[in-house]
Parts: structure tokens; sequence; C-alpha cells
């Protein structure tokens, strides 16, 4: 009967100990891929806002290219105007065709640059989404545009809506502040 | 059954020194784990301060028509870091769109090692 309780005593011991360290281990273990989990949550924001501003980049430079198109729309219209001898409305219909046609294309056959090759080398590519071009009555061209950045598989994809208006004939040659007045973006909601 | 109880205590003994063992062989990979544990917590802690320092420094560089072209150097002593942000024309020869590359960089203070790095367009006004 002594004997027993020994015994008993003695396994109990050894018991706790496994008890104690399974507890132990699996609390190590929570609380181990928990952090892991935080660890990985902060490293995707990161990456995400590293992809956020490549992508608003692409945006920027879809900017760019279409202030380039409006210059080379306005001296296209200037350039039939004097040719014609017509006055404002010849250099609208020539700025305006010339943007209809042109503007897409030109868009969808861009490639970003990269900005930096330590970081990715990867370019945002820029996706047209919706087109109103001018038409008869309608002084307004405007063009959404979805630019897409994966970084470290976070991919951001911002979209902007771009409104070009008809600039006054007697504006060219256009200034960059000019543009300013004629080329208006809006971001929207990605 | 003096001899009997001799016995038994260097069993106690014996099973006394088995049990240190195991505890030591499964106190080393737990501790460990928890070491672990504390370092990636550590270093979660100093990346969400890269992102979100990144993410101002650059807001301001984008946005704040007070910050020019060039290098500019922000010291955040509290942290013991310091981020630098450089601001050019982009060289593009089909693009006469006025655009600024910046390029963003998290050092330590000390400027001894890059820590975490951002790049990003802004329109000239």
């Amino acid at each position: 009967m002594v004997r027993n309780a020994r015994l008993e005593k003695r396994g109990a011991a050894y018991i706790l100990v496994i008890i104690i360290l399974a507890i132990v281990g699996a609390l190590g273990t929570a609380i181990f891929s928990v952090s892991m989990m935080n660890y990985r949550m902060k490293q995707i924001e990161l990456y995400s806002k590293t992809a956020f501003y490549l992508a608003e980049a692409g945006l920027e430079e879809a900017y760019g290219l279409i202030a380039k198109e409006i210059d080379h729309a306005a001296a296209f219209g200037q350039l039939e105007r004097e040719k014609e001898g017509g006055g404002h409305h010849q250099f609208k219909t020539s700025y305006t065709t010339y943007l209809n046609e042109k503007l897409v294309s030109s868009l969808s056959s861009y490639s970003c640059t990269i900005l930096d090759p330590t970081l990715s080398n990867e370019r945002p590519s820029l996706k047209v989404l919706e087109v109103e071009p001018f038409v008869n009555g309608n002084d307004k061209f405007s063009i959404t545009i979805q630019s897409v950045y994966k970084y470290r598989n976070v991919s951001h994809m911002p979209k902007a809506i771009f409104e070009i208006s008809v600039p006054n004939a007697s504006l060219y040659p256009l200034e960059p502040t000019d543009i300013e007045d004629i080329l208006h973006m809006r971001y929207l909601s990605e | 059954m003096e001899k009997k109880m001799d016995q038994e205590k260097g069993m106690t003994l014996i099973e006394v020194i088995i049990a240190l063992c195991i505890m030591g062989i499964l106190f080393v990979p737990i501790s460990s784990m928890f070491l672990s544990t504390v370092k990636l917590l550590q270093e979660a802690k100093q990346l969400m301060i890269y992102s979100h320092l990144s993410q101002q420094y650059m807001e301001r560089s984008k946005y704040d028509l007070y910050v020019g072209t060039g290098l500019h150097i922000y010291d955040i002593e509290a942290l013991q870091l310091r981020v630098e942000v450089s601001i050019e024309p982009l060289e593009r020869a089909n693009n006469d769109a006025r655009l600024e590359k910046i390029q963003l960089i998290v050092k330590d203070i000390d400027d001894t090692h890059e820590l975490s790095r951002m790049v990003g367009l802004r329109r000239r006004n």
C-alpha cells in the first residue's frame, strides 16, 4: 500500500512536468504564430504602401503623356488653322480630331518608366477603362485610366478620371499653367 | 525492507535526473521560441515605424509646395533614424509633363545602412 502511494506520487511528478511543458509549449507556439502574423502584416503594409506610390506614379505619368498629347493637338490645331486660314472653329475641329484619334492609342502603347531598378523591375501598367471623346456639342473629353502595380505579390490599382477641355486658339503656344486649366485629374476609389 | 527503501530512494534520484534531462531538452526549444517571438515583435515594430515614416515624408514631399527639388535630410532623434528624400526631374525624352521623381530612403541616423525605400512621382506646381 505504501509502495503504491509512492509509485503514484512519482508518476504524478512526471505527468506534471509533461503537462507544464505542454502548456508552456502550446502557449509559446500560439504567441509565436500571432507575432509571426503580426510581422507579416507589417511587412505587407510596407509593400502595399510601396506598391501604392508606384501605381500612383503610373497615373502621374499618364497625366504627363496626356499633357504632351494636348500640346501636340494644340500645335496641330494651330497649323491647320493657319493653313486653312480659319478661326477658332477650325482650331477646335483639328484639336478635337487629333485627340479623339491619337490619345487612346498612345496611352495604350505607352510603357511607364522603371523608377527604381533596385526596388523592382516592373512597370506600372496603364489600362484605359472608359473613354468619352469630343463629340459635337460636347467640349469635354473624359478618360478613365487605371494603373496596376504589383510589388512582392501586393498589388494596387488606383483609378483616375482625366477631363480635357478645348483651349482658346489664342492661347497657343500652351504654357504649363495653361495645361493645368485644360487638363483636370481626379482620383477615383480603387 | 530497509534495502528496498534504499533502492526506491536511488530510483527517485535517477528519476529526478531524467526529469531534469527531459525538462532541459524540452526547455531549450521552448525558450528559443519565446526569444524569437520577442525578436520578431521588435522587428515588426521597426517595420511599422519605417512604413509610417515613409508614408508621412512621401506625402509631404508629394503635396507640400515648399519642398523643392534636391536632397532633403530629416533626422528623427527620438527614433535614431534618418529619412533622406531626393527630388529630381524625371528624365524621359518623350515626356514633357514636369514630373519629378521622389526617392525616399530610411536609414540609421549615423548613415550606416539603408533600412527601407520608396519611390514616387509628383507634378511640379
